[in-house]
């Protein structure tokens, strides 16, 4: 019987997290959407309710509406496959992500380990949807796509591993009861910067979206799809993106935790943090420039990789002298 | 939190492994400051760091067996022996490659790197005393060697045979892992000892019965029998050594059998003799087939480098004649017998500097474009190049076990063992074998003393390289002492046996 | 309740894998290859090695195979698909594989499998096996720990060498 409660509870939760991360992802792209406007000093989506506050609600309508067209000479069952292998590991990663102190789906010892190896996987379905659409354009973003992952992972992997030193565990809620204090970003700067670099590649993001350069390659690896496989690519970008937000929260800023002096319950920290940190995913694309191929992999071995690898050095070193 | 308790390490005793990687290490770094003409430089730093790290090896000799890092790692003469063996082929092996790297346009600094990596995994198999250390030992060295063997990449040859060995060797390493993997399945644990001792604890009989656990030493002696190109395994061989640079053959034929038969001694000896009857029986067979096979398929070459290929799987016959005949049963109680090791010992010695010496003499014809690996090019070549020829019809008479060499007296001890322990059809194998293969070296140097030059003949040129020249005549020197005063050399042989069974 | 699971994911790995190595295309070969990684996870993390598992599909699912991927995508896969093979030994191998098959039949059915053993140093019973598979390889493993690390820089730079382009006649 208990069995049968806990699979209940947990049938729950997921159920909520997914609509939820689904809901905020729609009006992510409404947040970016203006943003990104009104940087360009322009208004953005004005039409559909206030504000264009019931745009992503349209743009969800028309997505589900729309003809979803398989290319004749495309590999069908990849083809197929390839939104759902990229959504579904941005949505498995939830499963161990703390938004507070009391609401998470399941807390296991390998939390960040299992994070890093679920997320991992997304890019499968990226070189499967570059391949199986047999055009180009996708087969060239997908390439771009598997080698920049591939470097990127590894310093974000290496980069985790300072606060991982200090905290002195892979479980996620212990990573921001060690937190409690000082948070990481303090401690580990440079890891810090070397993980939202990273982070920022690993999720397609300008400056580094190569795999979907619209100048160069139409839209990369998503080239053919339309309806909903499209929204399928979008939606786990947001996803991954908020999954990976939520990782540098909880290694860097504390997690759910906030000062103090200041009595907020902790899922609203965790919502401002988040707030914050998707506010510069969107910033930095609304401001820089896209890096070339051979810039992006020059800057990820010859520069990030010494300096992550320093890191974990010094801090080895440095813990072992004053902790 | 866990508790972490550190174990005792006596670091001293690894001071071979850790010395040469931190040689490695160095040689990659100089390497980067070293113009491109210069790389041979790179090539003296290897050789005057692997000389000094032989020199450690040796003052390691006769201290007893002593084992360290958990168990994992262990000194005895028979390591020290094979550490030192290994440590001086590779120095005799980078003299011929500085001229030859010159020649094929090699000269990388990668090149010594590769070929101390490798060094370095036969050190670790030859100090294993566990089967994940002699595994990692054994893969740190194939994977060098893949690499050295196709270092010639603008040669087809060179490439075909880097890859061939690849996919073989990996092969191989899956066969023996699988080998691995039963037996630690079995015995629960991967510890040399430790597996003796599960098979000599409760209920080790029936394991050693056991269908699947005979199964699983099957494909540790075949995954063996890979590396040491036993036949019938021996298939990936002539096309890896033909193709591959010739003073990598030369360090390959020699140096890898060091390492791989002190490991697969130590594994079978050490571990299994419990099962020595089935592995003895298995390895018997091989044996016999590896000495027909070699020796037999060597006749039939033109070319020089595959003679010696073929000659080799027929001399990895000999090394294993010593290593089965090791084995034997007194009142129907397993042992060891002293003369059966060190007779592979000694063998193995005789023929680092004979076949060294012959792939040498191959090393001294190569110019730009031409290896001299046709046989009929050295028609002649006794009464043109007389020093060169001696040394050759040295090389060739050791090879087939001719006095006054080092390859007489190897096999001398070799049958005398194989008589002692009453291995009589093993013997006659080896004796007909032996009588076989002087047909292919006596050819040989027919060619040179017999024949007068063709017309059409290439004209052959030797190098007069000072280091080729050194390491020649060190070779030759060698090669005869061990044939005339093997005294000494058979004390250190007799001197492996200790603390090792 | 386990053993259940345990034979979803043995059997599926056994089912993909035979999959995998029939597929004509090399795509789908390695795509079944990432799904036989996983339910190898699942394997690990049924037997209480759930670091394993992490690293089982950090590391190969989501490394090395991708690495594959990308080089198969860089070749000419439509014309090896389309390239003939074929098996001159094809009789020697049947021979070959029919009679192995025969002795390890044989072999197997002779055998009693005992029920399975617990050795001394089950990881699974510590609180976490990742602090335990540390503590144990920095302080037992020791040596083939640095042995590996020396075996991954020497394929490394062997890599580098074989696929660097400069080197020329």
């Amino acid at each position: 019987m208990d069995m049968a409660l806990e699979v209940a509870v947990a049938a729950i939760k997921i159920f909520i997290v997914v609509n939820v991360v689904q809901l905020v992802v729609a009006y992510m792209i409404y947040v970016e959407r203006k943003v990104i406007a009104h940087a360009q000093l322009r208004l953005g989506p004005m039409r559909v309710g206030w504000h264009g506050l019931l745009q992503p609600i349209a743009d969800g309508l028309k997505l589900f509406l729309k003809e979803d067209i398989v290319p004749d000479k495309a590999d069908r069952i990849v083809f197929v496959l390839a939104p759902v292998m990229v959504l579904v590991p941005a949505l498995v990663v939830y499963a161990v992500l703390p938004f507070s102190a009391t609401f998470y789906i399941t807390q296991i010892n390998i939390g960040l380990f299992f994070v890093l190896a679920i997320s991992s996987l997304g890019v499968f379905g990226v070189v499967m949807a570059g391949w199986a659409s047999n055009s180009k354009y996708s087969l060239l973003g997908a390439l771009r796509s598997a080698a920049q992952m591939l470097s990127y992972e590894i310093f974000l992997g290496f980069s985790v591993i300072g606060p991982l030193m200090l905290a002195g565990s892979l479980n996620l809620q212990e990573i921001v009861h060690a937190q409690r204090d000082v948070w990481f970003v303090f401690y580990q700067p440079v890891a810090f910067i070397v993980f939202f670099v990273a982070a920022l590649a690993e999720t397609n993001r300008a400056p580094f979206d190569l795999p979907e350069a619209e100048t160069e390659l139409v839209a990369g690896f998503h080239t053919e799809y339309s309806g909903m496989k499209f929204a399928f690519f979008f939606l786990a970008e947001y996803a991954s993106m908020m999954v990976i937000s939520t990782i540098g929260i909880v290694l860097f800023f504390g997690g759910w935790e906030g000062p103090d002096f200041i009595p907020l319950p902790g899922f609203v920290w965790y919502c401002l943090k988040l707030g914050a940190f998707m506010f510069v995913f969107i910033w930095l694309r609304a401001t820089l420039p896209r890096y070339r191929y051979d810039q992006l992999m020059r800057v990820g071995w010859k520069f990030m990789f010494p300096l992550v690898m320093l890191n974990i050095f010094l801090t080895g070193f440095l813990k072992y002298l004053f902790l | 939190m866990l508790e972490v308790v550190i174990p005792d390490i006596a670091l001293s005793l690894a001071l071979p492994e850790i010395g040469l990687a931190i040689l490695v290490c160095a040689v990659l770094i100089i390497d980067l400051f070293v113009s491109l003409e210069n790389k041979s430089r790179v090539g003296v730093v290897a050789f005057v760091g692997v000389v000094i790290l032989g020199l450690v090896a040796f003052g390691q000799w006769g201290e007893g067996a002593r084992t360290t890092f958990s168990g994992f790692y262990v000194v005895d003469n028979l390591s020290v022996f094979v550490k030192v063996c290994v440590l001086l082929c590779t120095a005799i092996s980078i003299l011929l490659l500085l001229q030859y790297a010159k020649v094929e346009k090699i000269n990388y600094g990668e090149l010594y790197a590769m070929l101390l990596f490798s060094v370095f995994g036969m050190l670790v198999m030859a100090s294993g005393n566990d089967l994940i250390t002699i595994y990692l030992g054994l893969e740190t060295m194939s994977i060098s060697i893949y690499v050295l063997v196709a270092f010639m990449r603008h040669d087809p040859l060179s490439r075909e045979a880097g890859l061939k060995y690849f996919l073989m060797g990996a092969f191989a390493s899956g066969v023996l892992l699988y080998g691995m993997a039963l037996t630690y399945g079995f015995t629960g644990t991967t510890s040399i000892r430790g597996i003796a001792a599960a098979f000599s604890g409760e209920g080790g009989a029936a394991i050693a019965q056991n269908p699947v656990m005979i199964f699983g030493l099957i494909l540790l002696v075949a995954g063996f029998g890979f590396k040491l190109a036993l036949a019938p395994f021996h298939m990936w061989l002539p096309d890896a050594y033909t193709g591959a640079p010739t003073p990598i053959t030369g360090f390959m034929s020699v140096a890898v059998k060091f390492a791989t038969v002190a490991a697969l001694m130590r594994i079978l000896f050490v571990a299994f003799p419990a099962m020595a009857d089935r592995w003895n029986a298995l390895l018997w067979a091989l044996t016999a087939f590896t000495l027909v096979w070699g020796n037999v398929a060597a006749i039939a070459q033109t070319s020089l480098k595959r003679m010696l290929a073929y000659s080799s799987i027929g001399h990895a016959g000999y090394v294993l004649m010593g290593v089965v005949v090791s084995m034997t049963v007194i009142d129907g109680k397993v042992t060891f017998t002293d003369i059966g090791i060190s007779a592979v010992a000694f063998y193995l010695l005789a023929y680092l500097f004979t076949n060294l010496g012959a792939f040498g003499m191959l090393i001294l014809v190569c110019r730009d474009g031409y290896r001299g690996d046709n046989i009929e090019d050295w028609k002649g070549i006794g009464q043109a190049h007389p020093w060169a020829g001696m040394a050759f019809v040295v090389f060739l008479l050791s090879l087939g076990g001719i006095p006054p060499t080092a390859g007489f007296v190897g096999k001398l001890y070799l049958f005398a063992a194989a008589v002692q322990t009453e291995y009589y059809w093993l013997a006659a194998i080896g004796l007909v074998m032996s009588a076989v293969s002087m047909y292919y070296y006596g050819r040989m140097i027919m060619v040179m003393y017999m024949e007068n030059r063709g017309e059409s003949q290439e004209v052959m040129s030797f190098s007069s390289a000072p280091s080729l020249f050194f390491a020649l005549v060190v070779l030759v020197v060698a090669t005869l002492l061990l044939g005339i005063f093997p005294g000494s050399f058979l004390d250190a042989a007799k001197g492996t046996v200790a603390g090792f069974i | 309740m386990e053993i259940y699971f345990f034979y979803m994911f043995a059997g599926g790995m056994i089912i993909t894998s035979l999959l995998m190595v029939t597929r004509a295309n090399v795509i789908h070969a390695a795509l079944l290859l990432v799904l036989t990684f996983f339910f190898l996870a699942g394997v690990f993390v049924l037997a209480g090695a759930e670091f394993l598992a992490a690293v089982q599909i950090l590391l190969y699912a989501g490394g090395i195979m991708v690495l594959y991927l990308f080089s198969i995508m860089l070749m000419n896969v439509e014309v090896a698909v389309r390239m003939r093979q074929w098996h001159r030994q094809g009789v020697v191998v049947f021979v070959a594989v029919v009679l192995l098959g025969l002795q390890i039949w044989a072999v197997l059915g002779e055998v009693e499998f005992a029920a399975p053993k617990q050795w001394e140093w089950s990881l699974g019973a510590t609180p976490g096996n990742v602090e335990a598979i540390g503590a144990v390889l920095y302080t037992k493993f020791l040596f083939p720990f640095e042995v590996a690390s020396v075996l991954l820089l020497a394929a490394m730079i062997g890599a580098i060498v074989l696929a660097k382009r400069r080197i020329e006649r």
